[in-house]
Order: C-alpha cells, then sequence, then structure tokens
C-alpha cells in the first residue's frame, strides 16, 4: 500500500519531473566526470600475443581492483590512460592463465599469454544495456553460447533452448516447419495473461524467430529482478538477451556450414481398424436403447477386405502425413578486418519440407555488421540484418478453413469412410481430407523481416562514453489463402452431390514499424580500492501496426489466385491500424571494494500509452549485492579447492504492460451492421468493456544465489532461490453474462512462484580426452495468492483459483466404473451428467456428500505446468571424435486428452483409438476405458472433465544426440582448408513417459487432435572453416 | 573538450524535446471512442442499426423445433440433440440463448441517446424500436428459463456479478408494459429503405403472443385485434411463396430478421435443412419426425385418424393438406435435382447412418436456385406473421370460451390460404374441440418456425408429446423416378425421448454463469 501510493504520488507530478531526472541524471553523471579527469596519468601501451608469437586480439586489459580497462585490437595492441604508477595491470583471456602485473615506471608492457583449459574469470556475459564479468554479476541470469547451439539441427533458436538453462522452462507444442518455436517461461508462470519474455537482439526488441541461429553468439536470460529492472515496464516475464556475433580484427575466416536430413512423426494417435469401430460403434447405440448400425455379415467385410471399397478400413492418417519431410540448412560466414574496421557477413538458407504435402518452410538470412574505429574516442557499428521466410500450409476448405481444420477433418474422418470408390473420393461430413489436400486449398505467409542498428560511443571525457543508438525494425507479412472448391460425385451414379465451396482467395498484408531511439553515458571509475560504474541512459519507442485485407469469392475455377481475377460481387476488404508508444529513463551503479563486495543499484522511469494519463509512468527500482568469499584472505586456504564462491543476494520491482493497445479507452466498433430493405447498413456498438483505471503489473522478486567454481573451473556450480511476487495482474477475470461486453482487464489478483534452480558442470581436458558434463534442474511452485477477492473462476477444464497454480486442471474425480446397477443404486445420483448411469459408467467422489454429482463435486486435479525441469548433457571429445548426448525433461505436470484426439464413436464422424478397445463390458470388468458411449456424455472428457482422464505427463527425452569427426589437419590444409568437422545428430529421439503413449505429453492439454505431431529429426552435416 | 560537451548538451536537449506529453498520447486509429460519438443523426442511426444486429439468428430459429416434438437432431455434437431429447440435458450445454450481448448494445443506446442532438421524433421512434427488441429478448429468454435478470441499464463488472434472477411475472410484465409504451412512438409501416425496422403492429402482435403464452386471453384477444384491425397486414396468398427471398417485406410480415447475400457478414446459412446428397451438400440437421407429418389433416379437412378422411397408408402424402409436401422433403420427392432417398445404403442420406428420421425441411430451401450457395443466403426469416397474429386471436377468444363467427374466420382465413376447407363448424364447434383445432392448425402453419417448443410450454403437453419413442419414415424401397414401395410397417426408430415434468419444461441455466455470478440459481433438478 506504501509502495504504491508513493508510485501513484510520483506520477501525478508528471511528466516534467520524469523530464528533469534526464537531465538531472545526465548532469550527474557529467559532473561526476569531472573530478577524475583531473589526475591525470602517464599512458600505458603494448602488444599481447599468444604462445605462438601470434598477435592475440581481444585480451582485457584491466586495472586491478577497478572496472577501468581496455581490450587488445585485431594486432594485440593495447593503450590504456590515466595509469596510476603504482597500479596492477590484470590480462586476461579466455583459455588463457590471467596474469598480473605491475606498471612502475613502464610505459610499454609486451606480454605473451600462456594456455590454460580453465580461464573462467573473464567469461564477460551479456547485461541490460552492456556486459560485465560473469564473477562480478550480482544479478541471476544464465547464459549459453554459439558453441552449444551451432552443431545441433536447429530451426529456430527458442526452442533449441530447451532443457538448457535452469529456470527457463521451454515448451514445444508443434513439428510443424514454421510454427514449431518453443514457448519459453522464465522462472514460471509469473502473471495470468501474457507471460512472453521480452527478447532483445542486440539492444533491439525483437522476436527470437527472425533471426539465424548461426548468427548467434550468446543468448542470455536475465532471471531476478536485479538484472532485468533495467528493462522496468516489460521484464516482469524475464528478458532474453540475444548477441550477434562481430568480426574480430585479423585475418580473414570463413565458415560454411550444412547439414541435411529427415523428419519424422513421434507419435501417432492409434486409430483402430474399421471393423473394430464398427462393431464399437454398433455397442455404443446399443448401450444408448438405439439400433446396430451394421450387421455381422457387413462387420465381416470391414475385417476381411472383400469389398474394400463398399466397406473400407481407410488409414487417412497414413495417406495423409506422406510430405518427405526434408530438412536442409546451410549457411556461410565469413569475418575479419583491419584496425580500424571490423566487419562480420553471413547468410543462411533453411529449407523445411512438411511432413504433409504443401508444408514447408524456406528462410533466407543475411546479417551484415561493420565496425569502425573513427578514432581513439569514437566508434562507429552498422549492424543490418534481412530475413525473409516463406511458409507454407495446406488448409481446409470449410469452416475456418485452415490447416488446424484440416487436422482436425483428418482426425475425424472414421476408417469406414472410403477413400475412393469407383474412381471417386468417398466423403464424410466434413469431406474428405485426402480430397481437400489433393484440391490444393492452401495458406502462405511471406514474411520480410528488416533490421538496422546504428550505434556510436563517443569517449566525450576520460571514461565517459555517451553511445547513442537509433534501431528501426520493420515487418512485413503478405498473406494469401486460396481457397479451391470441391466436388464430390454419387460414386455409383457419376451425379454431383456435395460441393464444398464457393472458391476464394484472400489477401492480407500488415506492415509493423518499430523506431527505437536510445542514449546511454556511461562513466567507470577507480579510487583506491573502489571501482565504480555508472550507466544513465534514456530510450524511447515507438510502434505502428497496420493492415489491410480483401477478399474475393466465386472464382471461375482453381486455376487463378489473384483478386483481380475473381468476381466484384461479395468482395470484402478491411483494415486496422494501431500504435503504442514507451519512454523511459534509467540507471544503474555497480560499486565494488577490492572485487569482493559488490554492489549494484538500478532503477527505470517508465511511460507508456497504454496506460490513461494518471497511470502512465511508474518507477521500477532494484538493488543487488554480491560477495565473492573465494577473495577473503581468510578463504585463502581453501582456494585451490574453490578458485571463485561468491554468495549474491538482490530484490526488485519489475512490470508488464502487455495488454493490448489501447485498454483503458473505450472504443465502439464499427460494423455491427444489419440489413433494412435488403440493403445494407452500418451499426456502431460497444462490444469491449473497459476499465480505466488499469495500472502496470507489478512483480518483486527476491533471489538469494551461490556461484562456485572448484578445482580451477573444473566443476562449476550456481545455485538460486527466489520468491516471485506479481501482483495488481492485469486481468480480465470473469464476469457475468449479463455485463453484456468482452470482460475488461482490470489490476486483479497476484501469482506468487518460488523456486530452486541448481546448474553443475564438469570439465575435464587431458591429452586427447576431454569430457563435459552439465546439468541443470529448476523446481518452481506457482500460486495463485489473491483474485482480488473474487473467483474462484472455473472454466471447463481449467480453474483460476487463490491457493491454486495458474494452470489447474479441475473437475470430478473418478473412483472407477460402476460394475453392477447394485454398486450404482448405492452411490449418489449421477443422473445430471448426460445420460442414464448404466454399469461400466465412471463413478464419481460425491465430494460434498450431498448424494448428488454435480458441478459441486469438482476439485483440483493437477497443474500442466510442469513443477521440474531438468536437462543434462554429456559429451565427450577424443582425438578427431566428439561426441554428446543431451536429455532434457520435466516431471510434475498432468496432462489429459478428450474430444478428436481421444476418439469418438460417431460412424462417419468417429475414429475411435485403441484405448476404446479396453472398454468396459460385462466380460471385462477390469476395463481401463468406461463403456462405450455415442451420444450420452457422463463419461466424456470433454462434457465432464474427470481425473479419469487426467494423467501424469511427466517425460524425459533424448533431445539430442551427436556423433562427430574432425578430419585431421593433414588432410585438409592441403586443401586450404582451417577445420572440418562433419557429423551425425539426431533431435527428439527417444521420449519416455507414462502419458498416452501417441499423444506428445507436451501437447497442449485437452484436444489436440488440431496440431500437427511433434517430430524427430535425423541429420548429417558438416562445418568447414577457411 | 568545450565542443564536446556542447554536443553532448544539444544531444541532451533533443532528448528532453522528445518528452513532451504528445508522444505517450495515442488515440485509437480504427475505432469510435465514447467521446467522439453522439454528434448527430448518422451516429444515433448507427447506434440503433447495431441493436438489431445482434436481436435474433435466423439459423436458431430453424433449428429450434429440434427441441421439440417437431424435429430431431441426428448430431450429437450439434448441441440439438439433447435439447430434443431431454435425457441429456445438462448444466454445460452449449446451445443457449443466455447471453446479453443484444440487451447491453440496446441499454447502450437508450443511455445515450438523449446526448445526440437531433430531432426529437426520429429519437422518440428509435427509442420505440431499441426498446421493442429489448423486450423481444426477454421474452424470448424468460421461455426459455423461467425467471432472468432483468437488466434495463449498462452495469459494472461488479454490478454484473451481483445480478439475481428476476421472477418470471416480472419479467412479462416488464416485457408487456415496455411494449404498451412504444406503440405510440413508432409507425405503422416504413418505406423502401427502412423496410424490416419495428412498426406498430409487430409490437401489438408480440404483445399478443406474450399474452397468450401468460394466459392473459382477455388482453392477448384485444392486441391481436388492434394488429387486424390496423389495415397494414394480409395473408400472403401463397404459403409456399411466402418464404422466398423475392418475397420478402411482403404484406404478412410483422417482423423479420433480415440478411443480405451481398453482405459477408449478414448471411445466413440455410444448408442446415437440406438433405446431404444434393449438389452443394446439406446438413439435414432439422429431421422431421412422423408425430409432425400425422398431424397435417387431409386435403379435406378431416385428421388421418378419422377413418372417413380417406387415408391411405401406402399412399400416405397424398391428398393431404398442400402444406405438408411444402413444408417436408419425404422419401422419395424430388428437390434440387435429385430424388430423395434415405432407404439407399448408399446415398449420404442413408437414414440409419445418423438415425435420420427420413424426412428433411423444405419450407424456406423449396426454391433453392434462388440461392447461389445454400451456405450463405440473404433469406430473411420470419419471426412473427400475419397468420400468427390470426391463430393468437382465435385461441385467445377460445381459452376464454367467447366462440363467435370472428373465430372462425380468423382460423378460416389460414385455413382457406393454405388450400384447405373451411373448418367443419358443427364438428368444431365445442370449446374442448376448438381447443384441439387450433393447436393442430398452430402447429402445421407454424412449423420449422422456432414457436413449437414455447407451445409444448404453455401447453404443458411435454409428457405426452416428447415421452417415449420418436419414429421416422416407414421402411420402403425407392426407385430413381422417387416411386417409394413400402416394405415393411414399421417405421424407423429414432430414440427414446424421457421427458420430466418437474424439470424438463426449463432448460438449466449453464454452469459457467452459475460460477461466476453469485446470486444465480439453478432451475429446479439441474
Amino acid at each position: 500500500m506504501f509502495r504504491h501510493n508513493l508510485l501513484s504520488g510520483y506520477a501525478k507530478r508528471g511528466n516534467i519531473l520524469k523530464c528533469m531526472s534526464v537531465f538531472i541524471f545526465l548532469f550527474a553523471t557529467i559532473n561526476l566526470s569531472a573530478n577524475p579527469a583531473i589526475e591525470q596519468q602517464s599512458p600505458i601501451e603494448g602488444t599481447v600475443s599468444d604462445a605462438t608469437g601470434e598477435p592475440l586480439p581481444g585480451v582485457s586489459v584491466i586495472v586491478k581492483g577497478t572496472t577501468t580497462g581496455t581490450i587488445t585490437d585485431f594486432n594485440g595492441f593495447y593503450t590504456l590512460d590515466n595509469v596510476m604508477p603504482d597500479a596492477t595491470l590484470v590480462f586476461s583471456y579466455i583459455g588463457t592463465v590471467t596474469r598480473e602485473l605491475q606498471v612502475e615506471a613502464q610505459t610499454t608492457i609486451d606480454l605473451t599469454m600462456e594456455e590454460d583449459v580453465f580461464g573462467l574469470d573473464e567469461v564477460v556475459v551479456a547485461v541490460g544495456y552492456g556486459t560485465q564479468k560473469k564473477i562480478n554479476l550480482t544479478g541471476s541470469l544464465s547464459n549459453i553460447s554459439s558453441e552449444n547451439l551451432e552443431s545441433v539441427p536447429i530451426t529456430n533458436i527458442s526452442s533449441a533452448l530447451q532443457g538448457t538453462m535452469a529456470g527457463v522452462t521451454v515448451t514445444v507444442n508443434t513439428g510443424q516447419p514454421g510454427r514449431d518455436q518453443g514457448l519459453i517461461r522464465v522462472r514460471g508462470i509469473g502473471t495470468l495473461s501474457n507471460s512472453d519474455a521480452m527478447v532483445l537482439i542486440d539492444g533491439i526488441v525483437s522476436s527470437m524467430n527472425d533471426i539465424n541461429p548461426n548468427d548467434v553468439e550468446s543468448i542470455t536470460v536475465l532471471k531476478d529482478a536485479a538484472s532485468s529492472s533495467i528493462y522496468g515496464s516489460r521484464a516482469a516475464n524475464g528478458v532474453i538477451l540475444v548477441k550477434t556475433k562481430q568480426g574480430k580484427s585479423g585475418d580473414l575466416v570463413a565458415h560454411f556450414k550444412m547439414n541435411g536430413g529427415g523428419q519424422s512423426r513421434i507419435a501417432s494417435p492409434d486409430f483402430i481398424d474399421s471393423w473394430q469401430s464398427s462393431t464399437l460403434y454398433n455397442e455404443a447405440l446399443v448401450n444408448e436403447g438405439k439400433l446396430p448400425r451394421y450387421t455381422p455379415e457387413e462387420i465381416q467385410k470391414f475385417r476381411d477386405g472383400s469389398e474394400p471399397e463398399q466397406y473400407p478400413n481407410t488409414d487417412f492418417y497414413k495417406l495423409f502425413w506422406k510430405g518427405n519431410g526434408l530438412q536442409q540448412d546451410y549457411s556461410f560466414d565469413v569475418s575479419g578486418g583491419s584496425e580500424k574496421v571490423q566487419s562480420y557477413l553471413s547468410m543462411g538458407y533453411l529449407s523445411q519440407d512438411g511432413l504433409v504435402q504443401g508444408s514447408g518452410l524456406d528462410r533466407y538470412t543475411e546479417r551484415a555488421k561493420v565496425d569502425f574505429q573513427l578514432n581513439s574516442h569514437i566508434e562507429l557499428n552498422a549492424n543490418i540484418s534481412y530475413s525473409q521466410e516463406l511458409f507454407k500450409e495446406p488448409v481446409a476448405n470449410i469452416h475456418n478453413q485452415d490447416f488446424a481444420q484440416l487436422v482436425g477433418t483428418l482426425n475425424q474422418t472414421g476408417r469406414v469412410v472410403p477413400n475412393t470408390i469407383n474412381g471417386y473420393y468417398g466423403y464424410s461430413d466434413e469431406g474428405n481430407p485426402i480430397a481437400v489436400l489433393k484440391g490444393g486449398s492452401n495458406h502462405a505467409d511471406k514474411t520480410h523481416h528488416l533490421s538496422t542498428i546504428f550505434q556510436a560511443d563517443a569517449e566525450l571525457l576520460k571514461n565517459l562514453h555517451f553511445k547513442p543508438l537509433i534501431g528501426y525494425t520493420t515487418t512485413i507479412l503478405e498473406s494469401k489463402t486460396r481457397i479451391n472448391d470441391q466436388q464430390y460425385y454419387n460414386p455409383y451414379s457419376g451425379e454431383p452431390t456435395v460441393f464444398q465451396g464457393p472458391n476464394r482467395v484472400s489477401d492480407s498484408n500488415s506492415f509493423t514499424d518499430n523506431l527505437t531511439i536510445q542514449a546511454l553515458l556511461q562513466y567507470d571509475t577507480t579510487f583506491g580500492q573502489h571501482a565504480l560504474s555508472i550507466l544513465g541512459g534514456y530510450s524511447q519507442e515507438h510502434n505502428k501496426d497496420n493492415y489491410l485485407f480483401g477478399s474475393r469469392y466465386g472464382y471461375l475455377n482453381n486455376a487463378l489466385n489473384q483478386l483481380d481475377a475473381g468476381p466484384i460481387i461479395g468482395q470484402q476488404n478491411s483494415g486496422y491500424s494501431s500504435e503504442y508508444a514507451l519512454q523511459s529513463v534509467f540507471g544503474r551503479i555497480n560499486y565494488s571494494f577490492q572485487e569482493k563486495y559488490l554492489l549494484e543499484f538500478v532503477v527505470r522511469n517508465d511511460g507508456s500509452s497504454r496506460f490513461a494519463k494518471e497511470n502512465r509512468w511508474a518507477i521500477f527500482p532494484s538493488a543487488s549485492a554480491g560477495w565473492r568469499i573465494s577473495q577473503e584472505s581468510f578463504f585463502e586456504p581453501l582456494k585451490n579447492i574453490f578458485s571463485n564462491l561468491k554468495l549474491r543476494g538482490s530484490w526488485g520491482m519489475l512490470g508488464n504492460q502487455n495488454i493490448g493497445t489501447y485498454p483503458y479507452q473505450a472504443t465502439i466498433a464499427t460494423g455491427q451492421n444489419y440489413t433494412f430493405g435488403g440493403q445494407s447498413v452500418d451499426g456502431i456498438a460497444p462490444i469491449q468493456g473497459v476499465n480505466p483505471d488499469i495500472k502496470w503489473e507489478s512483480t518483486t522478486i527476491t533471489d538469494i544465489g551461490l556461484d562456485a567454481d572448484l578445482l580451477n573451473g573444473r566443476i562449476t556450480f550456481t545455485g538460486d532461490y527466489f520468491i516471485r511476487n506479481t501482483s495488481k495482474i492485469l486481468l480480465p477475470l470473469p464476469v457475468a453474462n449479463s455485463f453484456g461486453l468482452g470482460v475488461p482487464v482490470i489490476n486483479a489478483g497476484s501469482v506468487e512462484n518460488k523456486g530452486l534452480e541448481l546448474s553443475a558442470g564438469y570439465h575435464f581436458n587431458q591429452g586427447d580426452l576431454s569430457f563435459d558434463i552439465n546439468s541443470n534442474i529448476s523446481f518452481i511452485k506457482n500460486e495463485i495468492t489473491s483474485l482480488a477477492g473474487a473467483g474462484p473462476f472455473p472454466n471447463q477444464s481449467t480453474i483460476l483459483s487463490v491457493g491454486l497454480p495458474v494452470n489447474a486442471l479441475y473437475g470430478l474425480v473418478s473412483d472407477g466404473l460402476f460394475q453392477s446397477q447394485a454398486d450404482i443404486d448405492g452411490h449418489a445420483s449421477q443422473d445430471g451428467l448426460g445420460g442414464p448411469v448404466g454399469p461400466g459408467d465412471i463413478k464419481y467422489r460425491d465430494i460434498n456428500g450431498d448424494n448428488v454429482i454435480d458441478s459441486e463435486d469438482r476439485q483440483y486435479l493437477g497443474t500442466s505446468f510442469p513443477k521440474t525441469t531438468y536437462g543434462f548433457n554429456f559429451s565427450v571429445g577424443y582425438k578427431g571424435f566428439d561426441a554428446l548426448m543431451f536429455f532434457q525433461g520435466a516431471s510434475g505436470l498432468k496432462s489429459y486428452v478428450s474430444g478428436r484426439i481421444l476418439g469418438s464413436l460417431y460412424d462417419k464422424n468417429g475414429l475411435p483409438t485403441s484405448i476404446w478397445l479396453d472398454r468396459w463390458s460385462t466380460d471385462n470388468v477390469d476395463a481401463s476405458f468406461p463403456r462405450v458411449w455415442n451420444s450420452y456424455s457422463q463419461n466424456d472428457p470433454s462434457s465432464n472433465p474427470s481425473s479419469f482422464w487426467v494423467r501424469d505427463a511427466s517425460y524425459l527425452r533424448l533431445k539430442n544426440m551427436q556423433i562427430g569427426y574432425t578430419l585431421p589437419d593433414k588432410v585438409i590444409s592441403s586443401i586450404g582448408i582451417k577445420n572440418a568437422r562433419i557429423f551425425y545428430s539426431g533431435k527428439n529421439l527417444l521420449t519416455f513417459t507414462k502419458f498416452y503413449k501417441w499423444v506428445d505429453p507436451e501437447a497442449p492439454a485437452g484436444d489436440s487432435a488440431y496440431t500437427y505431431p511433434m517430430v524427430k529429426v535425423n541429420s548429417i552435416g558438416l562445418h568447414l572453416t577457411f | 573538450m568545450k565542443s564536446k560537451l556542447n554536443i553532448l548538451f544539444a544531444l541532451v536537449a533533443v532528448i528532453g524535446a522528445s518528452c513532451e506529453d504528445d508522444f505517450l498520447d495515442r488515440q485509437p486509429l480504427t475505432e469510435y471512442s465514447e467521446t467522439s460519438l453522439w454528434t448527430g443523426e448518422n451516429d444515433a442511426i448507427a447506434a440503433a442499426n447495431a441493436c438489431y444486429s445482434q436481436f435474433e439468428d435466423g439459423q436458431w430459429i430453424v433449428y429450434m423445433d429440434d427441441a421439440s416434438d417437431n424435429g430431431h437432431n441426428p448430431y450429437p455434437w450439434e448441441g440439438w440433440q439433447e435439447l430434443g431429447n431431454l435425457q441429456l440435458l445438462s448444466p454445460n450445454t452449449w446451445t443457449r440463448k443466455y447471453n446479453f450481448t443484444a440487451i447491453t448494445q440496446c441499454n447502450w443506446f437508450l443511455e445515450n441517446i438523449d446526448k445526440a442532438p437531433i430531432d426529437a421524433e426520429l429519437a422518440n421512434r428509435m427509442k420505440g424500436e431499441v426498446r421493442f427488441l429489448r423486450a423481444y429478448e426477454y421474452f424470448q429468454r424468460s421461455q426459455l428459463y423461467g425467471d432472468f435478470p432483468l437488466v434495463t441499464n449498462m452495469l459494472s463488472t461488479e454490478e454484473a456479478n451481483d445480478v439475481s434472477r428476476t421472477p418470471k411475472a416480472e419479467v412479462v410484465q416488464f416485457i408487456l408494459t415496455e411494449l404498451e409504451e412504444v406503440i405510440p412512438l413508432l409507425p405503422a409501416t416504413y418505406e423502401g429503405s427502412d423496410a424490416g425496422r419495428i412498426t406498430k403492429g409487430a409490437a401489438w402482435a408480440l404483445k399478443a403472443r406474450v399474452e397468450l403464452f401468460n394466459e392473459l386471453y382477455a388482453e392477448s384477444a384485444i392486441s391481436s385485434k388492434n394488429v387486424m384491425d390496423s389495415g397494414v397486414y394480409a395473408l400472403f396468398p401463397n404459403y409456399q411463396e411466402l418464404f422466398r427471398v423475392t418475397n420478402e417485406y411482403n404484406s404478412e410480415i410483422i417482423l423479420d430478421v433480415a440478411y443480405l447475400e451481398t453482405d459477408p457478414n449478414r448471411t445466413i446459412g440455410i444448408q442446415v435443412l437440406a438433405p446431404e446428397d444434393i449438389p452443394g451438400g446439406g446438413w439435414s440437421s432439422v429431421n422431421i419426425t412422423q408425430s409432425l407429418m400425422d398431424s397435417y389433416e387431409m386435403a379435406n379437412g378431416k385428421t388421418i385418424d378419422d377413418p372417413s378422411s380417406g387415408y391411405d397408408i401406402d399412399n400416405p402424402f397424398e391428398a393431404r393438406d398442400p402444406r405438408l409436401l411444402q413444408t417436408v422433403i419425404v422419401p422419395g420427392a424430388e428437390f434440387a435435382g435429385i430424388i430423395f432417398n434415405p432407404m439407399n445404403p448408399n446415398s449420404l442420406d442413408y437414414w440409419p447412418t445418423y438415425n435420420y428420421t427420413g424426412y428433411v425441411g423444405r419450407k424456406y430451401i423449396h426454391f433453392k436456385s434462388d440461392f447461389s450457395d445454400l451456405y450463405k443466403t440473404g433469406l430473411n426469416i420470419p419471426l412473427i406473421r400475419y397468420a400468427e397474429v390470426l391463430l393468437t386471436y382465435a385461441e385467445a377468444k377460445i381459452e376464454l370460451n367467447e366462440i363467435d363467427n370472428t373465430v372462425y374466420s380468423a382460423i378460416n382465413e389460414v385455413r382457406l390460404r393454405a388450400g384447405l376447407p373451411e373448418v367443419d363448424q358443427p364438428a368444431y364447434a365445442t370449446q374442448s374441440s376448438l381447443r384441439e383445432l387450433i393447436r393442430r392448425e398452430r402447429r402445421v402453419e407454424l412449423a420449422m418456425e422456432g414457436l413449437r417448443w414455447y407451445d409444448i410450454q404453455r401447453w404443458k403437453i411435454g409428457e405426452e408429446v416428447m415421452n417415449g419413442p420418436v419414429y421416422g419414415a416407414r421402411i420402403s424401397e425407392i426407385d430413381a423416378t422417387g416411386n417409394v414401395t413400402y416394405v415393411s410397417d414399421d417405421h424407423a426408430k429414432i430414440e427414446d425421448r424421457v421427458f420430466d415434468a418437474s424439470k424438463n419444461y426449463l432448460w438449466p441455466v449453464p454452469q459457467d454463469e452459475i460460477d461466476t455470478g453469485k446470486n444465480l440459481t439453478q432451475n429446479p433438478g439441474y
């Protein structure tokens, strides 16, 4: 309450104060810079080389006990101004032994670095608006570098992150090319609406799908408030920083990489043969007092296939998934440069053919990065990338006319429907999935994504850097859907029967552009054993979406797909436009004493156009501290075991404003049309409820962590415990229908996530043998702690309720099956559930003891968000050979099946799966499935969600396996190749789960019959370095 | 150094300049906001139009007979089957009218219309239209759910969650009072591009219907008489042609819900009626029961169970009330170029496939060539016809036991238009015999027009007509030209219905609503 008042009080003072704060901050920074600038000291320069005498670029040269330092250029040359004679320089470089040298009277210090396998001290990771040495971090973050991503046949980065980081849960729901991105949740589900993490690519808000995985240098996930609060209002669900590769001075280096392979289905619905389904259909009808549909003779014909046209056993699934599933990926990059100019150029091509014809993805990516060292004070950088993605999929020509509908049709067309008969297509209510597929209705998206980032780094005063940045990104999406009509015929008379049509062409274009302007001032100084680093910044962002749609129908035939070729009558067009803006000032202070005690303070003040004036601005502060125990003198005896031991703690506040563009404004929708006298008239009406008072969601995270490196880096360990509280969650709290409008978003509710994250690694390298083991595990407990006094809110198979997790499954509790009429008579009445109760029906528990089973007897049945996620990999290298196995898994989650993925007995529209076979009957009283039904709904998981259908969906998956061989130098050097590696790689090779065997445990809970199946990939590849 | 500082200040100044308020002020670009509306006639008319856009769904009207003894929905997944056999009806049923979208649009209009600087007469007329539409919504909901929350102004979310169900009697009183009050505000007719707006006659006719349904017979007789005496309405000469696009807005239509083929957002799919086998395909979602078939009289005005009627069980559709074949596609009949053959195992309409009755609807779709696409037609669906008003008048008078010539002539008007003889007065002289006649007449005249369930409800005949087995067509063989040869005395048996009078006269309140609304109660038995 106190904090709330403070913030709103601040906000009321409005923009003047906020704008002033920019000035104040900048002035303060400039003033601070004045003092150290007076103490002029002599400059030091030198050259650093490696053991072979080659100049070593990228070596960090730091004045000990400070954060002042530089990095050697491509000639291994460095220069440092203002170094005190009593200072000590620390030279460090990954893979080498860190050296410390006294300056004394020297003005030139040259040095040769010696190789060291475990040079972990100098690992630098990306943090908000900059980088930091890992050992100096006080916040909690996870980091993965390109080596860990490179050799996997990945089509997008998000899914590649799965299982690689503690606290980062990635779920992949589909294997469809172009749609197989992972859903990333950082530290559980923090909010009840959009929980997507914020993604920045080279500092610009972006999407992980826009980038060629080969361009990625590193990915950092900021997990606690201390590390992410510098991103304020958008950081509540975690921040993912993607850094792309850049050119280094030195010889030109080129890489060519390729891999190719095949995708195949992991699991297929286990639909049963037509004679079995027709037998069950009869049984279901009889169970409900109806006449059987098929005679025993007919069932025999299904069984023996003697009349395959009239009595077929059509495996539509097999006929449908006939795409070749080929996947190929090529990338080429070249980098290098001089002292003054460094550049990186890359291009990539990915092609993925789907498991069904007409589905696929082609992606072309290009990136050019150039760094100019204008003079010793000014650096300029340009980073331009373009990608083009061509996505295509077949679609249905009825209902939603999309791919999901097509798969839905596939999953409901019974095997009793012939595919063809007398050369004509057989037909069920929704048509024939194969006919529709061959009919060629399709959808294609062409996405152009352009990103241009220009930044400069000017050292205005000694150690005071001014870094302006302009980033412009634009995404153009051209979509075309072409629906072909389909004529079916009576297979006996050849007369036309069902017509699915008319044909239709829809075109849409959307254009999104985003302009970010940002300026940073950074100042680093040391005095005595104190090191201070100050960052101040301003950023603003403007985003605009434009969308235009047009369609025509009733083309003469299916030949043309341009709008102009269609009839004008019935043409449609529509469009929309929306925009948002954000404005922020922020600052960060890092202080360290003797590199032992570390402190960091961050504050960000954010304004968003999504809120009303009074609620527009909010402050997000954080503080964190670290204690490097290993630097203490009393720790000296243990130093040979613990090379690094650090305790961290942090607290901070974050926001979330991801709630549509104009949520506080009452808008009146157009298009509520009617017809009078045979003419269309326009209508307007409110359709969405609004809440003018909405404010930011606010998240606080408290984090305690421990980092340890043992045995000179052979063993690494990181552990974090955190409590993440999100309050004022922006939520469309269910409202009674009498409200009459779309449910408005209000600041209701709180969610708490508590968790423990552990990761550990062991690295061994001796002679020709090396191996690495890396593992991570996260435990998370998610709980809704408040719903503003309202609720609980059950919604079919789920519930929102205080005390339960966000993704809580909800339903009746099953106590097995009724075995007899006496059993039924002795039990609470189940008459209200959708059919006369009989033996073999599910017996539901009478929770409230009122002798009637109804909605009052529902209860919590588990969560579909994993409580534990983990990953571990083991890699080994011997001489030229290398091998890797990476497992990933989740446990403590439940899921259930319903709808078409379970199957149904509707004759032509029903496609039961094998679990129906083990149905209850008087001969099979130990059945795992109730007696079969046709229209009764008491056992149906969609009508009456119950624990009967809920199963443990924990799984362990062999996510990736690789075997590679690096060709010996003598073989390849003669042809001008520096390095060559060939490898085999497999993805999603094995899955261990207790869940229904034909349903992927990662598939969305409930009816997943509309999605593309998960795939495994086997591929071989080649990497060449020139 | 100084010049660098200057650059810095210049940059800071630029940044500072962009701190204007405007940068964060972003207004909706493609939607109106509440503040930019109610400036004049255009806004107000558009707001009134929107109230029409949601007030009724023609396809729902057509489906509604599946919830009565007239029809049967063969597909469990469409949600209507359980409304027919009631034994499966659970509070999770999706087919619901439990929503406030149209009511809220009406309330929003009525709360704001006075802000618009427009002609008072126009404002009053539109208020009348909108209040009528709201009353219509409440009529329908009080029929289906009994007690129903009466909401007449815009609610906050808290108020909405606190709402409780208003007793049905109060809702009915509200409807009647509203209709009474709007009658003087409404014109008798509209011209041209306003055709289809609410008229005085529509208000009287709805009032008559609500009064009849609530046993206010004297009032109902007066209200319906007002329509009859208005001189605006007359029966359309041809029953079959009445339901045709080219005859929309004819003299018999008092209220309809309007569609337009050329407006993709306002089309109606009436493929739900058509047989599956026809070119273009149909859904057969509204199967007609044998029970409805049997209630059509012979062309001579006698019922089929009358031994002297001349009914021939081997030629059951010959010499019948002409409306039968104008309403139903029977086995062997021609429709849209095919012979409808539910007895052929190779036909998509083969009756056992989904337990079809073997009869599907013909009303609305008979002139199939009027439509380029049955899934997207522009056919207006009548909601109140003059024929209903005549029958309402007659029934009210019969219930009042004021049986005079006006009663017979009202019924005769309907029967003569259909091609039947006048009522045999000596045979139908008593209140009870006339009651039987008027109920039969209503059933056949208004078949598939969404009213049968309400009639069952108010006559309290559920146990009688919605209990026990449901039958379809008699088993036969049909040749390519449509000649029917009966091969059995059996009729297709479709399902067994069980009607529980203690609960089934009302639909259940959807479970989600009870989960959200603290003060909402479920109907008895659910």
